[in-house]
């Protein structure tokens, strides 16, 4: 087991409003790792940071000990929050270009996944649904052999009974030497798939343990502890 | 990856642009439909003259329009790549940000130059339509000495400057609005507004520096001079230098003023990227 990720004190602050707040931080390769928080907790903006697409105001964030840029980039597959891909563009062009870019990338896998879900390669973005448009795009990053893979709530614009099979994704495309950090509100569908969970509220860490310790320790599921914890 | 950005850049911008010059060259072939049909006929009808002007006035619109239309797009298709939902997509690609803003603004020089040659081209094609003809049988030779003769220029130096102004030209202008957009995208709020009030801003202070700099550097002067002087023969005697006054001076103001802003924009993008 090795280190993937570090974070020392890392904050960002929106003019006077801090949103991630001296934040510290180690991701182990090997785990599936939810990040649970109410909206407006800093997940979100915890997550761009580790993607390069907002710079912190301070602190250190590496990943396997290299600050964050094109290295890290290599070896880290994202997926936001939201629809980021040319609508315009049919699914074979978006694999192409996935294919060109990332070394990582598995074609063969991506065709797969798209025809177990009938998902016509052929067919423009725009013409999709706003899940089949989320499932595409979950496809494309887990194509991908990363080291690390940061979905940013995966399974939040999906039905249920779509959910199992992207869990189901999930689990069964990532290698067993990388992690994954999850962020999610939707902490019942995800708890099974969790080795450890990170707690965050206004910007810092409420708690951070494996699921088997919340268990045996509190004697609740996550979801119940989650509910307990960020009570309104 | 370099070889590679060019390839998808060209391919997201290829498809828009090819349809403009295909209207840029439609409204060409009407132009010239125009002017040689006026050019054949001999009797000066109103209705005709009326046609004339009219195709004459769409023409030059659409090829105004069409030109700018190249600009904002370029403008356009840099904010949303670049700092819109599709900046996540451009911005966690495993390339540098010199790399990714190299390949932007070459690219979109590139569909400058090409729009600048196809209205030339396109003039070229209308003269040649109104003269029918007559422009191809001109002795260039002839034309050539003259030029040397009258403006103690050669008429090759005479474009080969006008090519880099107009390359530095272009240069500039995008880099004044990449700079805008990445100024922009660093507020919370309103990022475009904040985008477009940029732009205005570093348009104005541009204006207001290049005039003090005219001044100071005697340009005034000289307009003065010149418009005082009414003999012809010797403002044309003194074509060269005054050319090579004014655009050697525009030339090397245009590099130093794009290199701040590439710096800047390259600066924004890789220490202060904001994609809230």
């Amino acid at each position: 087991m090795s280190t993937l990720l570090e974070c020392r004190e890392l904050t960002k602050n929106f003019g006077d409003k801090t949103a991630v707040d001296h934040i510290n931080l180690c991701i182990e390769s090997g785990h599936i790792i939810g990040l649970l928080g109410p909206n407006g907790s800093g997940k979100t903006t915890l997550i761009k940071m580790i993607n390069g697409l907002l710079t912190p105001s301070s602190g250190t964030l590496y990943f396997k000990e290299n600050p964050i840029g094109v290295e890290s980039k290599k070896h880290i597959s994202y997926l936001p929050d939201h629809t980021y891909l040319n609508m315009n563009e049919r699914v074979s062009d978006i694999i192409d270009f996935f294919t060109d870019f990332y070394e990582d990338f598995d074609k063969a896998r991506a065709y797969d996944m798209l025809e177990k879900l009938s998902i016509s390669p052929s067919d423009r973005l725009k013409t999709m649904s706003k899940g089949t448009k989320e499932k595409v795009q979950l496809i494309l990053v887990m194509s991908r052999r990363a080291d690390l893979y940061v979905l940013d709530e995966p399974i939040a614009g999906v039905d249920p009974a779509a959910r199992d099979y992207i869990l189901n994704v999930i689990l069964t495309n990532y290698e067993p030497s990388a992690s994954i950090l999850i962020s999610t509100h939707l902490i019942a569908d995800i708890e099974n798939i969790l080795d450890e969970v990170i707690f965050i509220q206004n910007g810092q860490i409420r708690l951070s343990s494996s699921v088997d310790d919340i268990r045996a320790a509190e004697g609740k599921s996550v979801d119940t502890l989650f509910r307990e914890v960020f009570k309104c | 990856m370099l070889r590679k950005l060019f390839k998808y850049e060209f391919k997201s911008t290829a498809r828009l642009m090819l349809m403009i010059y295909a209207i840029m060259a439609a409204v060409t072939v009407l132009g010239c439909i125009a002017m040689a049909s006026s050019a054949m006929q001999s009797d000066d009808s109103p209705v005709r003259e009326f046609f004339v002007i009219l195709a004459m006035v769409s023409y030059v619109l659409g090829i105004f329009a069409l030109f700018i239309v190249t600009y904002v797009y370029m403008c356009v298709h840099f904010y949303r790549t670049m700092y819109s939902d599709r900046g996540y997509l451009t911005h966690t690609l495993p390339v540098s940000h010199h790399s990714i803003l190299n390949v932007k603004l070459l690219v979109s020089l590139f569909w400058m130059l090409c729009s600048i040659l196809l209205l030339l081209l396109s003039v070229f094609a209308l003269i040649a339509a109104a003269s029918r003809g007559a422009v191809f049988q001109m002795d260039f030779s002839y034309f050539l000495s003259e030029f040397y003769r009258t403006s103690g220029m050669h008429f090759g130096a005479l474009i080969l400057y006008l090519l880099v102004a107009i390359i530095l030209s272009c240069l500039l202008y995008l880099l004044m609005v990449f700079t805008s957009a990445s100024i922009g995208q660093l507020f919370s709020q309103h990022k475009v507004a904040a985008s477009v009030i940029a732009g205005v801003v570093l348009y104005f202070a541009e204006q207001i520096i290049s005039t003090i700099i005219m001044v100071a550097s005697g340009y005034v002067m000289l307009m003065n001079d010149i418009s005082a002087d009414t003999s012809a023969v010797s403002a044309v005697s003194e074509f060269s230098d005054i050319f090579t006054m004014l655009l050697t001076p525009t030339i090397i103001y245009s590099v130093i003023l794009s290199v701040i802003y590439y710096v800047v924009c390259y600066r924004i993008t890789k220490k202060h990227i904001n994609l809230e």
